[in-house]
Formats: structure tokens, C-alpha cells, sequence
């Protein structure tokens, strides 16, 4: 089974270092962004600034060095709420991300039982400070951005939302320094790692038929009896059918010879495919 | 839920069902239902009900992958699109990118196209047949919502109208109190118990729904069975001549009003979206041949077994009886 690589977003340092410290995560200096990494826990951490303007462009850098297959991206951060609906320090999980000025709404799959309250949230381009009057919604600055950007790497089900109410919106001097975000965060810390956790399984629900040893089974195959790009491909459908019809019984063993012409080789695939069809 | 939605009925029997779930409205149920980047077989693990309204079309011509039923004025609708069984054979894994449920609240709408278009047949001299479970299976949700109840309701009276609801569930007494109408064909798919439980895993053993298959006779009902898709495994001969003897040890083949057969087919881009996502069934690994578009056994093989399985019905209900996917 390949692990799974969290990787949490924040957009504040006082969102970040909570979970640096918990998480003892390290400063991977590869990146000219912060970036910090956990290789024991395979869990990394990016931060990709206030607004929407590094959001892309870090993330993309970030996957040029990973695989998009193992990693689940999950956005850690500060939202404003209104102060009938949210108490401050209450933790949200994203069902639903709009953005003021566009009529693209994302909706994330939630497909792991979990605990939290579940809420839309609204992307806005600057801080409000009147309330929230316009918004029925969490408000933040980030979430519509990253969920954009993430879901055109990986599936819906691998990207979460998770927000905590920092304020009401209600002016500069009502925001909390960063000293309180953290602590706010530090207050939801297992609430959120136990999240966390949980996601890490959701590939788990699906496991790939073919199992390590058997792609190295036709990675073998395919050097050895100098097998074609669509050989290649037909192989690895038989190999599916033989490892659901024989569960877990190695694939066969193949002795035989190396082909010497194109019609020997052709001849070698029919067999390995013939082979396979038991 | 779409805004849309929230006024109907049906959408208000829903949400009294699941009182503590989280509700999230949308415009139009293709922002969740068709989104981009959806696994659909995950989100069968943690399925999810969406309700929407149905706009146009809202009955379409009957498909060319069922059997013919001896007149041109066949067709189906989609009360319900996916199914809360996922059997492996299934189209709906390639039709959809979502494993979700959408349920159509507006069934009235869905019923006045009916009426609309039986008033204008094809053949004036046939009946009009609807298959209204089609991309789902109607009966196994009617524990959460009484859609075949008031499917049956509708085309009570309506002597030019036949609805089918074809089903693989054990849940006729859902509807057991209903009075049987011989406009209505109750329709059960039945596998040998193996493959049951290897391609049908999610739905009742086959005991339960022949459990249903009686009770629903008993009362008068009129039922079809579909022996559809018949799966050729290694022995599928012995395999489904002891399925049939058995099954006809229970069932009256007089009493059954007829029997369809056919063995596995898609269409090929269904067949070609679900082999690419790594389906954890054989059927997805094995020969077949592609005709028309569509993904079959090979024809001399299809016809080789359905001639003989058509033979081994026939000691049990006569041969007009058996319609054959050709």
C-alpha cells in the first residue's frame, strides 16, 4: 500500500506554527516558500501567504517534486463568522465554497464520518469589516483559490477544508493577534489531527488490483521479452483479470526465452497472454 | 438539495427521513452530480442523496439493450438516477461519474409526459410500456421513499399504460397492501446464488427476493423474471440448470407472466470508463467481442447459451414466454 502524503495549507504563520510544533515538522529548504516536512509522519506543510496571489504558484511548485496520486491536500485556517451562527474558536468542515466574485462553486467530497459541524464558506478579495452583512457563510480568503487550484491535481475526496471562526468580522481591532489564533488552533489540536487521521484512510477503502509485486511482475515482463507500449498495456489488463480469478496466487512463472525476431516476440506475448487468461 | 426542489412532497418525505443529515442547496443538481474529479466507487462507500427536479426529457425512447416486448411504444424514464446496489455488471459505474443518488421530486411531471405521449402512440393498437426503473432500482428505495406506491397509483386506470419496475429487492411488502393492477409488471432480476454473491454483492441474497417473487404471485401481482445478464462462468451450464430447477421448485412457471434473457453487454464507452477505473471484477478482464458500439460476449457464444438456457426454461414455462436480448 503507497502512503499517503499529507499536505496541510496554511495562510498564516500564527495558523502554521501550531501544527509545526505538534507535528514536529521540519523547514525544508528546497522551497524559496515555507515549507516543512515530517518524513516519519508523511506529513508536510506549505504556506502560501494571505490572498489568492501565491496560492497557485506554490502549490504547483510544491507538486513538481511528488507524486499527485498519494497527496491529500488539506486547508488549515481562520475564517470570519457571524456572530448568530459561530462562536469564536468553533471548528467548521467545508461542504461548499463560493467566491465573491465568481460563479464557480466548488463542493468538497466528504466521504469520511467525522465529527465536526459542517458549513458553505464565501472566498472574498478583501477583509470585511461590516459584519458579514453580505454573507451568509464563513468568510475567508483562500479556501475557493485552493480548492480551485488542488482539484486540478487531485480527486475531490483528497482536498479538505477545515476552518476555525477567528472573529466576527467586526473591524481591524476585533481580528485576535496571532499569538490568540494559535492558541485558538492549539485549543482544536486533537479535534483536528483526529480529522487528519482519519482522511489519511480514505484511499484505503479502494486498494488497486494489481498488487507491488506484480507490477514488478510486468515490469520484468515487459525487459525481458522486449514487450511493446500497447503489449504493455494488454499485459497489465490479462494480469488484472488473473489476479481477481486467482486472488492471491502469485502471477505465473514465465521460462522462456528472450525473443530473437518480431514474430518470435509476438509469439512470446500470445503465450504470456494465454498464460495470464487462466 | 435544489432550491428548486424544496417545495415538492417527495423532497419533504426525504428530509423527514434523514432529520439529522447536513443540507446543502444547490442551483441545479449537475454542480454535485457531474462535477469534475469524483471517484464513483468511493463515494459508493459513503453515498450521498441528492434531490432534484427533473427537467426535459423527461421520458426517453425505449433502449436497444433490452428486449424487444412486441410493441414499438417502449419506453423509460429516470425516476431515480443510481442504484443502492452496485452490482458489478452495472452500466451506471460508466454512465455517471458520481455514485450518488439523485432522486426527481417532481414525479407528477415525469407521469403528465406519459400521459402526453400515450395519447400520441406509435402504434395506436399497442400498449405504451415504461420502464421506470431503468438507471436505479425503484423498489429498494421504497422503505425511504414511496415512489413505486405512487408509480402505482398513477397508472391505475390507465388501460394503455404498462409500468415496469424491475428490482433485484426483497421489499414487495412495502407495497403488499397495494390492490395488484395487470397494468403493472413487477420485474425481478434472479442469479444463481454464486453469482449473487460474487457480481450482485450489495443486493438481497436470492432467497429473499424469491421470497418476494412468491408473495407478490400470491397476491395476484404480475411478474416478470429477468434472468439478465446471464454470466457465463467456468460451469455457468450446470451452473444455471441447477439455479432453474431449483427456482422452479418454488415458482409456478405458469404463474410467471414472462421471462427475459441475455447475457452481459455494454456499451462499449461505459465498459472502456469502468475498466479504466480499476473495477475489482473479472468481467471487466475477460474476452468479449465489440459490435455496434457495444461490448458482448461473442455471438455464436451468446447464441449457443441462450438457445441453451432457453431450453433448460422451457421445461418450465413455455417458450413465447422467454424474450431474448438478441
Amino acid at each position: 500500500m503507497i502512503q499517503k502524503l499529507q499536505c496541510l495549507i496554511t495562510a498564516l504563520k500564527a495558523e502554521s506554527e501550531p501544527f509545526i510544533h505538534h507535528l514536529k515538522l521540519e523547514k525544508d529548504n528546497s522551497f524559496d516558500f515555507p515549507c516543512f516536512i515530517n518524513q516519519r509522519l508523511n506529513v508536510e506543510l506549505i504556506g502560501v501567504g494571505v490572498g489568492k496571489k501565491k496560492i497557485e504558484s506554490r502549490i504547483c511548485d510544491y507538486l513538481k517534486s511528488k507524486s499527485h496520486e498519494i497527496v491529500q491536500f488539506i486547508n488549515i485556517g481562520v475564517a470570519g463568522g457571524k456572530k448568530d451562527k459561530a462562536n469564536i474558536g468553533e471548528l467548521f468542515l467545508i461542504n461548499e465554497i463560493h467566491d465573491e466574485n465568481s460563479t464557480q462553486k466548488y463542493y468538497p467530497d466528504i466521504l469520511i464520518d467525522h465529527d465536526m459541524t459542517e458549513s458553505s464558506i464565501t472566498t472574498v478579495e478583501n477583509p470585511i469589516h461590516d459584519g458579514g452583512k453580505k454573507y451568509d457563510t464563513l468568510v475567508d480568503m483562500e479556501a475557493h483559490e485552493i480548492f480551485s487550484i488542488c482539484s486540478k491535481f487531485v480527486p475531490n475526496h483528497n482536498i479538505a477544508i477545515i476552518k476555525l471562526v477567528s472573529d466576527y468580522m467586526s473591524g481591524h481591532e476585533s481580528f485576535p493577534k496571532p499569538s490568540t489564533v494559535s492558541e485558538l488552533f492549539i485549543e482544536k489540536m486533537d479535534e483536528i489531527i483526529h480529522f487528519i487521521n482519519q482522511f489519511k484512510l480514505i484511499d484505503k477503502m479502494i486498494t488497486p488490483i494489481l498488487f507491488e509485486k506484480d507490477m514488478m511482475w510486468v515490469k520484468n515482463a515487459k525487459k525481458k521479452y522486449l514487450l511493446t507500449v500497447s503489449q504493455v498495456d494488454q499485459l497489465i489488463k490479462y494480469a488484472k483479470g488473473y489476479r481477481l480469478r486467482n486472488n492471491e496466487n502469485p502471477l505465473p512463472e514465465l521460462e522462456i526465452q528472450t525473443p530473437k525476431t518480431k514474430k518470435n516476440q509476438k509469439d512470446t506475448f500470445n503465450f504470456i497472454r494465454e498464460k495470464l487468461k487462466t | 438539495m435544489e432550491k428548486d426542489a424544496i417545495e415538492y412532497p417527495l423532497a419533504k418525505i426525504a428530509l423527514s427521513k434523514f432529520t439529522g443529515s447536513t443540507i446543502i442547496k444547490v442551483d441545479h443538481y449537475k454542480d454535485v452530480f457531474n462535477r469534475k474529479g469524483q471517484n464513483f466507487q468511493m463515494q459508493k462507500l459513503s453515498m450521498k442523496l441528492i434531490l432534484a427536479k427533473k427537467r426535459e426529457p423527461l421520458l426517453y425512447e425505449g433502449s436497444g439493450m433490452i428486449q424487444d416486448f412486441d410493441t414499438p411504444n417502449v419506453f423509460y424514464n429516470t425516476p431515480i438516477l443510481n442504484c443502492l446496489y452496485n452490482c458489478d455488471y452495472c452500466f451506471l459505474q460508466g454512465m455517471y461519474d458520481s455514485g450518488n443518488l439523485v432522486v426527481f421530486v417532481n414525479e407528477q411531471d415525469m407521469m403528465d409526459a406519459i400521459d402526453a405521449r400515450v395519447s400520441d402512440p406509435k402504434d395506436s393498437s399497442k400498449p405504451t410500456v415504461v420502464s421506470i426503473s431503468y438507471n436505479t432500482d425503484l423498489l429498494a428505495m421504497e422503505n425511504i421513499l414511496p415512489l413505486s406506491r405512487r408509480w402505482i397509483d398513477y397508472v391505475r386506470g390507465k388501460k394503455d399504460t404498462i409500468i415496469e419496475i424491475r428490482t433485484k429487492s426483497a421489499l414487495f411488502n412495502a407495497i403488499s397492501d397495494m390492490n395488484p393492477i395487470d397494468n403493472v409488471i413487477l420485474s425481478w432480476t434472479l442469479s444463481p446464488e454464486n453469482i449473487c454473491s460474487q457480481y450482485e454483492a450489495a443486493a438481497p441474497p436470492l432467497k429473499r427476493r424469491v421470497n418476494s417473487v412468491k408473495n407478490a404471485l400470491a397476491d395476484g401481482w404480475k411478474v416478470r423474471l429477468c434472468f439478465d445478464p446471464i454470466i457465463l462462468v467456468e460451469n455457468w451450464f450446470e451452473i444455471y440448470s441447477r439455479f432453474f430447477n431449483e427456482l422452479f421448485v418454488e415458482l409456478n412457471g405458469n404463474q410467471i407472466k414472462d421471462v427475459t434473457l441475455g447475457v452481459f453487454r455494454m456499451n462499449k464507452d461505459y465498459f472502456n470508463r469502468i475498466r479504466k477505473r480499476d473495477p475489482k471484477s473479472d468481467i471487466y478482464f475477460s474476452e468479449y467481442s465489440i459490435e455496434k458500439g457495444i461490448v458482448a460476449v461473442e455471438s455464436q457464444e451468446k447464441e449457443l447459451a441462450m438457445n441453451e438456457i432457453q431450453n433448460i426454461l422451457t421445461d418450465f414455462i413455455s417458450k413465447d414466454k422467454i424474450l431474448i436480448w438478441k
